[in-house]
């Protein structure tokens, strides 16, 4: 294992030191970087070509800069020598500072987006596989083709047309026709009898109730005038944590008689949780991260200790399901306030709230759930759009890996032991399905930290994305390679990582 | 179906639904009370492609076009050149006055009451932290590539300021004498740039205190130890991070404006009504600078996420999304102060050495064609363009068009006359002409097409050489005949002088003609724009008889902005359309 790391880790470093200079010399020779200055015939041009051919050393030859570059990266390494600065841009800035705030802006956009696709579509990449060529797998397979061949300028125009400025349109003045109320409750019933599926009587009565309660939702919410003022209420959140926790007994646990007690304790601290909530209410209006952090740290520790006092002989699961369920209901509490912020922000954006550019709206100074709120819209669109494409094809990988694993043997000796579906499912094919998306897992982080090219420039983020197409079309090679050491130091670090996971996963795999 | 699956389909169905169905539990909502029209928006958000680089926007390395849209707002100067590009006083700021013409002498007061944000009076600290920025005077012993001294303090250009001696005073003063050693055309336009002195001082170990007398002392005896941190400072000092994360201390960076600033994040820039201003207020509160890429402008417009925007590179496809966006948004156009035109190598052995040959090009290029195809799109009024030193957008324009009759006669295109005079120089037909553009250009490679299949019926063969490095090509004599780019007019009276002089550092094509020579000898001694037209219709005149280039059109400009939105309007000089935000006003309904 040691020696394994050390051989990777020479092997890497020789790996990167080819590349960048390859790199720097690729991005040297890319233009003239002087093209601006040349074509300007303002006063002080020469001044300027001056000053610039200084601030990059273009009188010294490309493999002489690289050089230079490579001595500003080691006092970076070199404990005591002169201050780490990555080198300067073309304006004489230290390159490190614009590779901070680049970094942890790609990461706020990126990460969370990652991590959403990765869930949906291991969720739906599981579910599709259960249900091999059934209407659902098919209507995925079509919708993941779909997405993966979009190209993202596109789809983030549309998203901004549709989801920004026609939405914004929309909840100035919410009204909705009883037809397009209809129309909406038959499609959210398609919608629901594709992924419930079953015979055909199933199928018609799954539809009808669907479409009956969406459309009788949305007339009450819309005569309410829910959208103008959204919330979900104590009530909402009571509802909504019962049925989790309800879920999520049933997902992890079943429901067999053995494993009664964790519902008992997940529904437990579902209540337990709400009354939490209502009492914390008070606390709501001056939220900071520490007292919501404070607040996170009660209600884990009431599930886990209601876990810990009902879970009788399941102990450890019901404290881990009560934990889960204490989580949840944080989220549906955090849901409830952000959505009571709405009409401060609605008002403080002139009455359009979702942004189609930037990563907030500019002195806002709200409250902590109104500016989380405003980051959160802000974020909406860019999120989908990321998503949109990574989803598709973790759906796909999952599908096929949980394909695989379910006509294995060991998984038809599980069935023929006797052990019931949800364990043969979520224990046996499930986590060994994981295993290949370790691999993929591990490159799309170290693709995160490149950040999102495309999405940065269109939704207005200077992210690496940025910092590399910016520093790329003024031939500015230090911003560059700042972005490519790090996006180059990733990628081989995220790969021998995969690689150790994989021997973690899989026994029959030894690191020499 | 067993009852298990029934009993999960149910309870998924049910869990969706309640999930849907809980949210309905807040009561009914109230109107917002609607604003009354009368009612003004405390903020304006104003579209920009590119973040401000830097509080000292005359430095060498600063050249973001967007330091003058935040300037406009921010700092005064002496002058405010209005979007027709005539001079006019600016009062508030002080009044200068000419008092000799040789040696060409103005006198400049600042007003009483003019301080900056920080409440420290504007007076001849700053004026003479100026002069030594920009005079080039200040050798810091150290030599460029070229074996040139350089200076101490890193100056965007020395272009005017380096003719004028010391200005003599006291720290305090209110006043200041600007004496020019030869005379200087744009003499009025030169006195800007002002950075507040105290601050420079401060942060160099020098005292501000008794209104700045440390440094004035330290300018005045050429203190260059002294002197070294002050340069640097002002030189580097107020430099913005890339993209704007955080505005440095706002200490540093008072302002002499209408607006002060008041906080930056992620490229999106805030400044506020400024407490210390001292002449007519600021209508709206703040102006936030937002910096979106040009291709999103649009949308963010129709979201009103901001409220107007200038693109720098208008495109047809641009003008009609905005004409989409109908009552919604006003879009005007208009013609900016840069101008597309093509230019010959008329030096040595070259094709277009000979003037026939020259006259025969112009003769055949479809400029009227060009304007309909490619500026028109944009702005409906787009005209053939027929001067260099005078654009459509100048108020001189038509006048010294009227005094250059030979643009006449290339008005039409004349393939007959192309081809006679062809013939008349005994080359053999056709005549070869390596056409360089802009390889990154779509919109020149489609013109030089254009022009190719007008002039090769003319009996030129037009190669185009579509050209990734153009301007390097273009100091390479020899290596092209010809090459459609543009050019930014600056307005200033004297600053085409390099373009057009023998030996000038952007004559590529080594054109020469004594009499030009001549005429810019004398343009650039008067001392008013009314002495220099005269001189320059006549240097315009003779750069048509013996053809320097082909002028095609101004550019076409745009700018657009949300009609609750009073104030903006198309402005083609360098200030951009800022110029007069501290009179906007967004209406509320």
């Amino acid at each position: 294992m040691f020696v394994f790391v050390v051989r990777r880790a020479v092997v890497s470093f020789f790996i990167v030191l080819a590349s960048t200079a390859l790199m720097y010399v690729l991005v040297a020779l890319s233009g003239n970087p002087l093209k601006d200055l040349l074509e300007y015939n303002g006063p002080g041009r020469e001044a300027r070509i001056a000053a610039r051919t200084a601030a990059l050393n273009l009188d010294v030859p490309i493999p002489g800069r690289y050089v230079l570059w490579l001595q500003e990266v080691g006092t970076c390494v070199a404990p005591g020598g002169d201050e780490c600065t990555l080198g300067l841009d073309r304006k004489l800035r230290p390159v490190l500072p614009q590779l901070d705030v680049a970094l942890g802006s790609t990461m706020r956009l990126v990460i969370a987006a990652t991590v959403l696709a990765l869930l949906l579509g291991v969720v739906t990449g599981v579910v599709t596989a259960l249900r091999q060529y059934s209407t659902f797998d098919y209507s995925v397979t079509f919708i993941a083709f779909l997405c993966f061949s979009l190209p993202v300028f596109w789809v983030s125009t549309l998203l901004k047309q549709y989801i920004a400025i026609d939405l914004n349109t929309w909840l100035q003045d919410p009204q909705m026709t009883y037809a397009s109320i209809g129309l909406l409750g038959l499609v959210a019933g398609l919608i629901w009898t594709i992924v419930i599926g079953g015979d055909a009587r199933r199928r018609l009565v799954v539809a009808a109730v669907a479409a009956a309660a969406t459309s009788g939702t949305l007339i009450v919410l819309l005569n309410v005038g829910w959208f103008r003022r959204p919330a979900l209420g104590i009530a909402g959140i009571a509802v909504s944590a019962l049925v989790l926790a309800f879920l999520w007994s049933a997902l992890f646990a079943g429901l067999r008689p053995r494993t009664r007690p964790v519902l008992y304790a997940s529904l437990a601290t579902a209540v337990a949780g709400t009354i939490v909530v209502a009492l914390a209410q008070p606390l709501m209006a001056e939220m900071t991260w520490l007292t919501f952090g404070a607040l996170v740290l009660v209600l884990i520790a009431l599930g886990l200790g209601i876990g810990y006092l009902v879970g009788g002989h399941t102990r450890r699961l019901a404290m881990q399901i009560s934990a889960v369920t204490a989580v949840s209901v944080v989220v549906l509490m955090s849901v409830d306030q952000l959505m009571r912020a709405y009409p401060a922000l609605f008002k403080a954006t002139g009455g359009r709230p979702m942004a189609t550019t930037g990563s907030q709206t500019a002195n806002l100074n709200g409250t902590f759930w109104e500016s989380n709120l405003d980051l959160g819209l802000h974020l909406a669109l860019p999120t989908l759009a990321i998503m949109l494409i990574s989803f598709a094809s973790y759906t796909r990988y999952t599908r096929a890996s949980m394909l695989d694993v379910m006509n294995q043997d060991y998984v038809r000796t599980a069935r023929a032991k006797g052990l019931n579906e949800r364990t043969v499912v979520v224990r046996h094919t499930f986590r060994n399905a994981l295993i290949p998306l370790a691999t993929l897992v591990a490159f799309d982080f170290a693709g995160v930290l490149g950040g999102a090219v495309v999405t940065e420039t269109v939704f207005g983020w200077s992210g690496m994305g940025k910092l590399f197409t910016s520093g790329l079309s003024n031939i500015d090679p230090n911003p560059v390679m700042a972005f490519f050491l790090v996006t180059a130091v990733a990628t081989v670090l995220f790969n021998m990582l995969a690689d150790i996971a994989y021997a973690y996963l899989d026994p029959r795999i030894r690191l020499r | 179906m067993t009852f298990r699956r029934r009993f999960t389909a149910i309870s998924a169905v049910a869990a969706g639904s309640l999930l849907l169905a809980s949210c309905g539990s807040a009561g009914a909502g109230t109107e917002e009370p609607a604003a009354s029209a009368d009612e003004f928006a405390d903020t304006i958000t104003i579209g920009i492609e590119q973040a401000p680089d830097g509080y000292n926007a005359n430095t060498d390395i600063s050249n973001s076009v967007y330091n003058a849209y935040v300037d406009n707002l921010t700092q005064q100067n002496f002058t405010k050149i209005q979007p027709d590009g005539t001079i006019v006083a600016n009062e508030a700021f002080g009044t200068y006055e000419k008092t000799s013409d040789d040696p060409l002498t103005v006198e400049y007061t600042f007003a009483d009451d003019a301080v900056w944000s920080d409440g420290t009076p504007i007076d001849f600290d700053d004026a003479l932290l100026t002069w030594a920025a920009f005079s080039g005077t200040h050798p810091s012993g150290e030599v460029d590539e070229a074996g040139d001294p350089l200076d101490l303090f890193h100056a965007a250009s020395t272009n005017g300021w380096a003719e004028v001696t010391m200005p003599e005073g006291e720290a305090g003063d209110k006043t200041f004498t600007l004496t020019f050693t030869t005379p200087y055309a744009d003499w009025e336009v030169l006195a800007t740039g002002f950075m507040p002195a105290h601050i420079a001082a401060e942060q160099s170990g020098l005292s501000a205190d008794g209104d700045g007398a440390e440094l004035v002392a330290a300018i005045q005896g050429d203190d260059t130890a002294a002197l070294t941190p002050v340069a640097e400072f002002w030189s580097a000092g107020w430099a913005y991070q890339e993209n704007l994360p955080e505005l440095p201390d706002a200490a540093l960076i008072p302002t002499s404006g209408p607006y002060k600033y008041d906080n930056a994040s992620n490229g999106t820039l805030t400044l506020v009504a400024n407490d210390k201003w001292w002449g007519e207020p600021a209508k709206t509160n703040s102006i936030v600078f937002k910096t979106i890429d040009a291709n999103e402008m649009v949308q963010a417009l129709q979201n009103g996420e901001i409220d107007q925007f200038d693109p720098s590179n208008a495109t047809s496809d641009m003008v009609a999304q905005l004409a989409d966006l109908g009552d919604a948004a006003t879009v005007e156009t208009g013609e900016a102060l840069s101008f597309s035109h093509i230019d010959f190598d008329s030096s040595g052995t070259g094709v277009f050495s000979d003037v026939a040959v020259r006259q025969a090009f112009l003769k055949c290029v479809p400029r009227q064609e060009l304007v309909d195809k490619f500026a028109a799109p944009i702005n409906p009024d787009a005209q053939v363009l027929n001067l260099r030193e005078y654009l459509p957008a100048q108020a001189a324009y038509e006048d010294v068009l009227a005094d250059v009759p030979t643009a006449k006669d290339y008005a039409e295109v004349d393939l007959e006359g192309a081809k006679a005079l062809l013939t008349g120089t005994g080359a053999t037909l056709p005549v070869t002409i390596r056409f360089n553009f802009s390889a990154q250009s779509t919109l020149r490679a489609d013109q030089v097409a254009l022009i190719k299949a007008s002039c090769d019926q003319a009996g030129f063969n037009v190669t185009a050489v579509a050209d990734p490095d153009l301007f390097t090509t273009l100091t390479l004599p020899g290596q092209w005949d010809a090459a459609v780019f543009g050019w930014a007019g600056s307005g200033l009276i004297a600053s085409g002088q390099s373009i057009y002089v023998t030996g000038g550092g952007q004559n590529f094509g080594g054109y020469s003609d004594a009499k030009v020579d001549e005429l810019w000898s004398q343009i650039v001694a008067v001392t008013s724009h009314e002495e220099a037209e005269p001189l320059k219709a006549e240097m315009e005149e003779q750069l048509w008889v013996n053809p320097y280039n082909v002028v095609l059109y101004a550019n076409p400009g745009v700018t657009a902005y949300s009609s609750k939105v009073s104030g903006p309007g198309y402005n083609p000089t360098q200030y951009g359309s800022t110029w007069n935000a501290e009179t906007w006003t967004k209406s509320l309904s």
